[in-house]
């Protein structure tokens, strides 16, 4: 990986190129870092490439232009920030942090399951893996 | 919810509903692993296998 782009293989900066491209037949790059209050329009083409990283504060305003889950990005930004505390405290304080897909998984599964709070036993985790093919 | 699993995972809450427990986070742990951190969607396909396990 180039000096000059420490974060290209994060999965924010992966997930940004793929995304932009999902959007591009409605909203351009330049217009999402506008939607998403970047004063400088670049800033978007330098997360995506990796040689920034996202600034935590920055990451509801992207999340809304990106019409993405803000916690998903927000997660996203903490594993950018790698050994640093803030990942750690955030995980401490707040727990750890769910999609809205994941609320939503929860959800189903409370459903499935009867409200009767199941353990993840041997056959469930195998069950699950084969619901993702794994 | 079954009586034997009131331990609570911290901070893990669903906005207007209980906390979430140890178990379902244990699910969620399961969720991220198989899907490679995707952040899937529970679409309908996936919702039928999740319910199997419960009816088989």
């Amino acid at each position: 990986m180039p000096k000059s782009r420490p974060h290209a293989d994060t999965r924010l900066a992966k997930f940004l190129e793929k995304r932009i491209l999902e959007l591009r037949p409605r909203k351009s790059q330049i217009e999402i870092a506008t939607d998403a209050g970047f004063i400088n329009p670049n800033m978007l083409a330098m997360l995506k490439n990796g040689s920034s990283k996202l600034p935590l504060d920055r990451v509801a305003g992207l999340a809304k232009a990106l019409e993405c889950d803000a916690a998903f990005l927000f997660k996203l930004a903490l594993e950018q920030l790698g050994a640093d505390t803030t990942a750690q405290s955030v995980e401490e304080i707040f727990g750890t942090v769910v999609t809205r897909n994941e609320v939503a998984w929860l959800l189903e599964l409370r459903d499935a399951s009867n409200h009767s709070d199941p353990s993840l036993t041997s056959k469930g985790r195998t069950a699950l893996r084969g619901v993702f093919g794994k | 919810m079954s009586d034997n699993h009131t331990e609570k995972a911290v901070g893990f809450r669903l906005p207007s509903e209980a906390p979430f427990t140890e178990n379902e986070r244990a699910w969620i742990d399961l969720i991220r692993l198989a899907s490679n951190n995707s952040d899937p969607r529970p679409a309908l396909s996936l919702i039928q296998h999740l319910r199997r396990i419960f009816d088989g």
